[in-house]
């Protein structure tokens, strides 16, 4: 217990110091900025900034990303219950009640709702990571290379199970963004692969290529061809920001309960703000009984409760990342990007080698959500006039900071090119119905495998049994096994496709 | 459906003659990779026989080949004509991608962008970019 105090601590001693504070306000102002524009969500504002990120210190870098990050997806809650438009897949559970609400003049309240249950979220699962990140990065240092190895299995697998639409195409994106992290200079022999002849692959290919070429750029292709965009027409107005003391009753039990699912399945690979969102709406419309009807009518359960877990589920899909090193969605993936690109290896020793870089990130978390009600809540207006800027204003701004980012990551020319054709790639992913998340998991992971692959087999010449006579990697492949077998169940299937339907 | 599974066969196929041109070691990864993802190519080209729904492909070709044009013309007019002129192009182009473009308004936003990007970018981060043409300074 007293390391728990001392390490939070030092956590705020990080946190609290006013260039941080200042990082800290800076990511989540313009995570929230960038995020309230719908077809932006947090994974492209991520892609967008993270190249302005390498210029800071380590410490300061991973604060402002994780600014963005809950920024934007708080902006994404604030357009889903203004216009109906989710900026991002994790607020599209929002939408459902809290534009009814809007609809019916209750905008306000909506969003003080959201705002108040996103930051009790933040407070509890801030709380959690630091109860039980120590403990858990002690059982990381027990890991050896095969257990790496069927851990990441296990990711990948949780990431083919959530991916929207076909799961074998699910699979095939996941092998392909394995492959594509295998471009570039073979660590153990040297040998250059895939680099078609080109000088400036022999490095790889940089994770912001793919993410602003293939999240940022494809993105913006496919809102330009859907021209669902147009929406000025729809804002609702805000009244009044505060509650009833009947929506107080409403929603603290809705809070409470979706604190618990997200902080639960944020933990789990694959899992995150998007499962926990979609659950905690689920169980909500299952356990009011007095206001069953309201649900999909304005329910401020609908609101308090996904608001809550996926803030909850946001934060503790830290956890997995700064413990083990392993990335469990997408956007963890960018944070394990960003922490390469410092220089630092992520994995269970960050703990112990860097506490100032993890309890700093994990208690400016507590800092950042605090930040958010106020940024938000007061400065509603100005977020609601951001709305009604029109796209075509926008984008080819978003073009130029993607161009300026890219290339200020590596001063390569060459790096916005191939981010030119990630961008035609990207489009075609999304045309064809193939989720990109699980490519970019895999991308990241692809050396991380390869290698633990190599040591694990090196260490037991040869035999792949050591995979299976290792009881924690045994039970990690039982369990991706177990999920794999799920996906197959027929009802499962079917629960799966309800849930992306809603 | 088909025209997708064709794409992806191709991706899968063009992946595997390179994973065996990679040699030895270096090879292993990435040829388990590429036959794994043969079989998913497979996987899905015989479903695509089993669920046919033909439904006809439309591509936005207007924005697919306008975005990625106005970046590539950005990277490549950034090191000899400067971070300015490169901003003005790719407004120019990229506004191309949406019928509504406005000239003003292009005019407007290319403007406005190579202020905040000097000034946010180069001055207040210090950047490295060369914010004139080479020959100007």
């Amino acid at each position: 217990m007293s390391s728990f105090i001392d390490n939070l601590t030092i956590g705020f001693g990080v946190a609290l110091q006013p260039y941080n504070l200042l990082i800290c306000f800076v990511g989540t102002l313009v995570g929230t900025l960038i995020g309230v524009l719908p077809g932006l969500g947090p994974l492209a504002t991520m892609a967008m900034l993270l190249p302005v990120t390498m210029y800071l210190p380590p410490e300061s870098a991973l604060i402002m990303l994780a600014g963005i990050y809950y920024g934007a997806q708080y902006g994404g809650s604030t357009t889903a219950i203004l216009v109906n438009l989710p900026g991002e897949s994790s607020s599209a559970v929002t939408c459902i009640d809290g534009y009814q609400m809007a609809r019916q003049g209750r905008a306000g309240a909506a969003l003080a709702t959201a705002a108040l249950a996103s930051f009790f979220a933040g407070t509890v699962s801030t709380l959690i990571i630091a109860l039980f990140s120590p403990s858990l990065a002690q059982v990381g240092l027990a890991f050896h290379a095969p257990d790496y190895f069927s851990l990441m299995v296990l990711g990948l697998i949780g990431a083919v199970v959530l991916a929207h639409g076909s799961v074998i195409k699910a699979v095939g994106m996941v092998f392909l963004g394995l492959l594509l992290g295998l471009v570039g200079t073979d660590v153990t022999s040297g040998a250059t692969r895939f680099n078609f002849g080109y000088l400036e692959l022999s490095d790889g290919i940089d994770f912001v290529v793919i993410a602003v070429g293939v999240f940022g750029l494809g993105e913006i292709i496919s809102n330009l061809a859907n021209r669902g965009v147009d929406r000025t027409e729809g804002i609702a107005k805000v009244n009044r920001l505060w509650l009833t003391l009947d929506d107080f009753r409403r929603s603290w039990p809705s809070t409470l309960r979706g604190t618990a699912i997200g902080s639960a399945l944020g933990l789990l690979p694959g899992g995150g703000a998007l499962l926990s969102s979609f659950a905690s709406y689920t169980i909500e419309k299952k356990v009011s009984k007095q206001y069953t009807s309201q649900f999909g009518h304005g329910a401020i359960e609908g609101v308090a409760g996904p608001e809550a877990a996926n803030n909850a589920g946001a934060q503790t899909s830290f956890i997995p990342m700064l413990t083990l090193g392993i990335p469990s969605n997408v956007i963890m993936a960018m944070m394990i990007g960003a922490m390469m690109m410092q220089g630092i290896v992520p994995g269970p020793q960050v703990m112990t080698d860097r506490p100032t870089l993890v309890w700093g990130m994990i208690c400016s978390m507590w800092v950042g959500n605090l930040m958010l009600v106020i940024i938000n809540l007061p400065m509603i207006g100005v977020w609601i006039r951001l709305l009604s800027i029109p796209y075509r204003l926008l984008f080819p701004a978003i073009i130029v900071f993607c161009g300026i980012g890219v290339y200020s990551v590596g001063n390569s020319s060459f790096d916005v090119i191939l981010t030119g054709v990630f961008a035609i790639v990207g489009y075609l992913f999304i045309k064809f119905g193939c989720e990109p998340a699980p490519l970019a998991l895999g991308f990241v992971l692809g050396p991380l495998m390869e290698e633990n692959l190599r040591r694990s087999m090196l260490l037991s010449r040869g035999d792949p049994m050591v995979f299976l006579s290792r009881p924690i990697s045994a039970t990690l492949l039982l369990a991706s096994l177990a999920l794999l077998i799920l996906m197959v169940v027929p009802t499962f299937r079917r629960n799966r496709e309800e849930a992306f339907q809603e | 459906m088909f025209v997708s599974v064709a794409l992806v066969f191709l991706f899968n196929g063009s992946g595997l003659s390179m994973g065996s041109a990679a040699r030895m070691g270096a090879g292993y990864m990435p040829r388990m990779l590429c036959s794994l993802m043969l079989v998913v190519s497979l996987l899905l080209f015989i479903r695509s026989f089993r669920i046919d729904s033909e439904e006809p492909f439309h591509f936005a070709l207007r924005p697919l080949i306008v975005i990625p044009l106005s970046l590539i013309v950005f990277a490549l007019a950034l090191k000899p004509l400067g971070l300015v002129i490169s901003i003005w192009l790719a407004v120019a182009i990229g506004s191309l991608a949406d019928k509504g473009a406005r000239l003003m308004e292009v005019v407007l936003t290319a403007l406005f962008l190579s202020i905040f990007s000097v000034t946010c970018f180069v001055m207040a981060l210090g950047l490295n970019f060369p914010v004139w043409p080479v020959w100007f300074s």
